[in-house]
């Protein structure tokens, strides 16, 4: 049975593989050697990881190639399609020998930055030409304007690393392709080319044309009339152009279906010419800074399916003749100033799928009415604006979302318990919008659904101890949940449920077994009533890269285990009893760019690893019981911004390396500072952060913190000049310690300085008269230490009051009521140097020469000018002479005499 | 990928047909910010809305505690109107709306984010323990631009610091409403017009440095009213009139009047105030 089915099936299959080659190349003659050898040495010139050209052998007849197709007569090359081939390597000029190709698509392979080979523009059968996303770079051969034949032209980018990116200098060469009805180029840089639109507006054939992010400065918006009539499509997303919306669109009349000009930096107003545009279907505009009122004529375009004026300064009300374009099926408004209530016409768009109104000063009330003829909504947003939704719980709408954006429009206070009536939900973010009321069971069951739920910043309250939830991001923070911690699916990445009543331990809300790996990210669970002892089960959380179980109650220590985060970012452990040490698993945690472990009872040293940790950005050690030395090997984290040790049993002198801190030194912020410890920009890291004097958050801007604080500590020795080097401090806190010695003389330097806390300490000498440069300083405390003499003059150091400078009994002068003497001023005289112990060498020398003039002179002062003096101290002199004379020889004597006998003994 | 990537979440991910897909025109647009291609998050509200709830719980709690219910009637439209107060934040509004008229080549501003419960972390703005501005700090920092009358919403300012700047325009007359203000130093900037008489009002006002700048008009004669006034100077500017030589004025440097075009000491009853204007 089995041989005779081969039989038959054998033959069938011959056929079949025949007649798709005949469909190719009905011709059994095989292709042109020429142009064999010709493709062979092209795919040499390639590294082919996908081994997408395994069929190209020398063997094999060049037609049957993947991605080759021959002529059907004469089995000339005329196609060559490697789009997404996957090839990497360089374009070798065999290629030139296929005369006859006509289309070649190198799209999306990667040809590392070389420039498109200028032959290319001998090949004049070539109709069609693709090499967009294939990581060209340099210059654009002009030569490519001889292809008379081409018909469609893409050019762009894949990987802009490489330098130089694509460019040309102009498109003069264009203007030769008369036949070219598609154009299409993507992050080439075309800043060089001002008349851009003198050059391709002579091709009469143009039908497409799209250039992306493309460096263009200027649409010519003084140019009266364009050649390219019959345009179809227009797409010029991402350039500069900064000035109003050119007339020579409305040329375009007949013809134009498609404008997208995005992302531009758009002036002006929509001018009433657009209206010319009747056929347009897609008008795209957002992201500019387009003014003035939405205008009412663009109801006009009733061919409109996609309308986008969001992130624009638009002002005034939404027009009500939009109500016009039946056709709508998006419309965009979002980030305007748009005012006023929404035009009832609004809600006649029954084509409408996506209503984005979002970010505007819009205030209405919306009912349950307005959407009846929405049935085909998809995606809604009114977030940020003032419009209140009002409808009734049991209310069953006509449409199933698939996103939601709510956030800050008032929908409460009661529970809209309607949304569960949308099965096809995927985003739901509701965050402050006033609700104050519990959330039902069923809302939870239904939720399990959703990828993403936002219900932060309300009062929404309910017990969450037997819910299940399986969103891959979840935010309940700032509510009134209560209860043990809710079950979790391996789905949640992010979980904030910050700033809530959740009491009890977290082991079992971590340490559940899962059906699959967890895949949690970001786990924010401060602000609540936890407790228990830290979780050892941190080994089956490893993508966690983000934690925060700051203000709970845990206790017990750290868990070696949570070693084993090794992409962990941030970790806030802050104001809980955790006690112990720090465990030296933590080192490996190399990603580590946030660590604030404050307010806790933990021992021992601050350990000395603490340098390998060279991501670390923020360390906070605030109020616990570290003792011993500073490390000096802290300096090694050259990314440290903040560095706070304060209040803890720290002893030994303050590391003179802190100039190490490279970005506390430099005034600048790098952009990205934060890029790569931030989880999102949704959820930012925050620290509270005693910088100046009291407990403020910083949030968003903590990445601008350049904190150093080592108060309440028992340091000793001097404030190393080394520390006046950190150009970039804002805030310096080094009370409350045994410091000794003068502050560093240039301290003025330290020019961003906010506040500078010095007090409690046992400094001394002049307050040094660069302290009136930091013209920033709005916060001073030099109080209880002993300092002397006038206090300098400046418009900052007279505006803090006497607090800032009591307890200094020497000190003097505004704002101390105690006014400054000569005495004061004659201290003062002197030059100081740094740290004060030259000058205190200079005044050891000083006083040792005059001891001994005073010393010298005295005596032979005293002789010179007193004859009996003289007389009497020089007889004495021979008087002691004598004395010594006799006494020695009677020794030498007795000395002689004993070694004689000894010798003869 | 990253899951913030994700096209699963991208808006465009509910979109269930395309109907007009060519290129790069993508039919999902509002996603489009400036200066951005990539999937946006979505955008961060403007305010952030102060946390009510727990405070309040723990004021049931205590209260339970004393079983008093009466009290707690008592306290909470107390408690709720300060609330609300404190999330308005009118004064940070005021200082962003100072930052928009401003150029700050330096990045001196940077840090004044908006979106901010209140400006109490902005660097160089000092607040009091009850989050009130109390200090504006910004001298020698390569600021210009011109002051608006919303910094008179400041109602708690006590030291408006603003010199060595390139500050120019006039110096608003809201001014005046900045009730506790102890120190005003806009010297060395480019103000110009006169000194706005409202500056009067400002009985607790000791330093008032105006030096350097292209002010113009005379001082006006109500300034010799302000008993605290300790330190005063206007040289260096395009005034004219007389001087006072009464209250603060008896014992002011000549130094502080210099480079003016002034007519002298005011001869009181003698000679019109604004002699010579």
């Amino acid at each position: 049975m089995a041989i005779s089915k081969v039989i038959i099936v054998f033959p069938l299959l011959c056929f079949l593989s025949s007649t798709i080659s005949i469909l190719c190349d009905p011709h059994p003659l095989v292709c042109n050697e020429t142009e064999k050898h010709a493709l062979l040495s092209f795919k040499h010139a390639f590294s082919d990881p996908k081994h997408s050209l395994s069929s190209w052998f020398a063997q094999e007849d060049c037609c049957g190639w993947n991605g080759v197709c021959c002529h059907n007569i004469t089995g000339r090359v005329v196609d060559l399609d490697l789009s997404n081939f996957g090839l990497v390597g360089k374009f070798s000029p065999a290629l030139f020998q296929l005369e006859f190709l006509n289309y070649l698509d190198l799209s999306w392979n990667d040809f590392g930055g070389t420039p498109i080979p200028s032959f290319l523009g001998s090949m004049q059968s070539l109709t069609y030409l693709d090499l967009s996303f294939a990581s060209f770079g340099g210059l654009i051969p002009p030569q490519l304007g001889n292809l008379s034949n081409l018909l469609h032209l893409r050019l762009g980018d894949a990987d802009s690393s490489y330098k130089p990116q694509l460019y040309a200098k102009n498109l003069r060469w264009i203007s030769h392709l008369s036949s070219l009805e598609l154009l299409f180029m993507y992050e080439v840089d075309l800043h060089r080319e001002i008349q851009w639109v003198e050059s391709i507006s002579m091709l009469s054939s143009l039908s497409k044309l799209l250039l992306e992010d493309c460096e263009l400065d200027n649409m010519s918006p003084s140019l009266e009339y364009v050649n390219f009539t019959s345009l179809t499509v227009l797409s010029l997303y991402g350039n500069h152009f900064n000035h109003e919306i050119p007339n020579w669109l409305s040329n375009l009349t007949a013809s134009l279906l498609q404008l997208d000009l995005r992302d531009n930096s758009l002036k002006g107003h929509i001018p009433i010419t657009i209206i010319e545009l009747r056929y347009l279907n897609v008008l795209y505009l957002s992201g500019n800074q387009l003014t003035r009122q939405i205008p009412e004529y663009l109801g006009q375009l009733k061919h409109l399916e996609g309308l986008s004026l969001g992130y624009n300064s638009f002002d005034g009300p939404i027009p009500s003749s939009l109500g016009n374009l039946l056709s709508l099926i998006s419309l965009s408004l979002y980030g305007n100033r748009l005012n006023g209530t929404l035009p009832s016409s609004l809600w006649l768009l029954s084509n409408l799928q996506t209503l984005e109104i979002g970010n505007n000063s819009l205030a209405d009330t919306i009912s349950e009415v307005h959407f009846d003829k929405l049935s085909k909504l998809k995606y809604l947003d009114m977030s940020s604006t003032s419009l209140t939704f009002k409808v009734n719980s049991n209310w069953v709408p006509p449409f199933q979302l698939g996103q939601m954006r709510m956030s800050s429009c008032q929908m409460g206070p009661n529970f809209p318990t309607w949304l569960q009536t949308q099965t096809s939900l995927l985003y739901l973010d509701i965050s402050k919008s006033g609700i104050m009321d519990i959330a039902p069971t069923s809302f939870w069951k239904w939720a399990s659904h959703l990828q993403w739920i936002d219900l932060s910043d309300n009062q929404i309250s309910g017990d969450l101890s037997g819910v299940w939830l399986n969103n891959i991001l979840i935010r309940l923070n700032s509510n009134c949940f209560t209860g043990l911690l809710p079950a979790l699916s391996p789905n949640v990445t992010v979980l904030n449920m910050a700033n809530n009543s959740f009491s009890g331990p977290i082991s079992h809300f971590l340490c559940q077994k899962l059906n699959g790996r967890s895949k949690l990210e970001a786990l924010d669970l401060s602000n609540n009533d936890l407790c228990g002892e830290l979780p050892l089960c941190w080994k089956s959380l490893q993508s966690l890269t983000h934690v925060n179980l700051g203000n709970n109650n845990f206790s017990g220590k750290i868990p070696d285990s949570i070693g084993s985060l090794f992409s962990l970012k941030a970790l806030h452990l802050k104001n809980n009893g955790l006690s112990g040490s720090i465990p030296s698993s933590l080192r490996d945690c190399t990603s580590l760019g946030l660590l604030d472990l404050s307010g806790n009872k933990l021992l021992g040293n601050v350990p000395n690893w603490i340098g390998k940790l060279a991501a670390l950005k923020v360390l906070c050690l605030r109020s616990n019981k570290f003792i011993a030395e500073i490390p000096s090997q802290i300096c090694q984290l050259s990314s440290l911004i903040v560095l706070d040790v304060s209040d803890n049993g720290l002893s030994g002198i303050i590391p003179r390396c802190l100039n190490n801190f490279s970005l506390m030194a430099a005034i600048e912020t790098p952009d990205d500072l934060f890029t790569h410890l931030e989880y999102s920009s949704f959820e930012l890291e925050g620290l509270v952060l005693m910088t100046v004097g009291r407990e403020l958050e910083y949030k968003g801007i903590l990445k601008y913190v350049r904190m150093v604080d080592l108060s309440s500590n028992n340091l000793s020795g001097s404030i190393p000049t080394e520390l006046s080097q950190l150009f970039g401090l804002r805030f310096l806190n080094v009370s409350k310690n045994h410091l000794m010695g003068r502050i560093p003389e240039k301290i003025g330097r330290m020019t961003s300085l906010l506040s500078l806390d010095l007090s409690t300490n046992h400094l001394s000498g002049e307050i040094p008269q660069s302290l009136a440069d930091l013209t920033f300083l709005n916060r001073l405390n030099l109080s209880y230490n002993r300092f002397w003499g006038r206090i300098p003059l400046s418009t900052q150091l007279q505006s803090f009051d006497a607090f800032s400078y009591i307890g200094n009994a020497q000190l003097c002068g505004a704002p101390l009521t105690k006014n400054c003497t000569e005495d004061d001023e004659s201290q003062g005289m002197d030059t100081i140097d740094e740290n004060g112990e030259g000058s205190e060498m200079r005044w050891f020398y000083i006083s040792n020469g005059l001891g001994f003039i005073v010393g010298f002179w005295g005596v032979c002062g005293a002789l010179l000018l007193k004859e009996n003096w003289r007389y009497a101290y020089f007889q004495f002199l021979y008087d002691i002479r004598d004395r010594v004379y006799v006494a020695a020889a009677i020794r030498l004597n007795w000395f002689h005499d004993n070694w004689r006998r000894l010798l003869v003994t | 990928m990253s899951f913030w990537g994700s096209s699963v979440l991208d808006r465009a991910g509910v979109q269930t047909e395309d109907p007009i897909s060519e290129y790069s025109l993508i039919w999902t647009v509002h996603s489009s910010g400036p200066g951005s291609h990539t999937v946006h998050n979505p955008p961060l509200p403007l305010r952030v809305h102060c946390r009510i709830c727990p405070p309040l719980q723990g004021l049931f709690l205590s209260l339970q505690m004393e079983s008093s219910t009466s009290v707690l009637c008592f306290l909470l439209p107390i408690l709720l109107s300060l609330t609300s107060t404190l999330s308005t934040n009118s004064e940070g509004n005021a200082l962003h709306a100072l930052r928009s008229r401003l150029s700050d080549p330096t990045n001196v501003l940077q840090s004044w984010d908006p979106t901010l419960v209140n400006p109490c972390t902005w660097f160089h703005v000092t607040c009091d323990s009850n989050n009130r501005v109390i200090r504006l700090d910004l001298g020698n920092s390569n600021i210009s631009g011109s002051l608006g009358p919303e910094l008179g919403q400041l109602q708690h300012l006590q030291y408006l610091e603003l010199y060595r700047n390139n500050f120019e325009g006039k110096i608003p007359k809201e001014l005046g409403n900045l009730k506790n203000l102890i120190s005003m130093d806009f010297y060395d900037n480019k103000f110009e017009g006169k000194i706005p008489k409202s500056i009067a009002k400002l009985k607790s006002l000791r330093f008032l440095r105006l030096n350097n700048n292209k002010l113009t008009g005379s001082i006006p004669r109500e300034l010799a009213t302000l008993s605290n006034l300790k330190v005063f100077d206007v040289s260096n500017n395009n005034l004219c009139g007389t001087i006072p030589v009464d209250g603060p004025f008896a014992n002011f440097p000549m130094e502080s009047f210099q480079n003016n075009r002034f007519s002298g000491p005011e001869l009181q009853g003698l000679v019109p105030y604004d002699f010579g204007c």
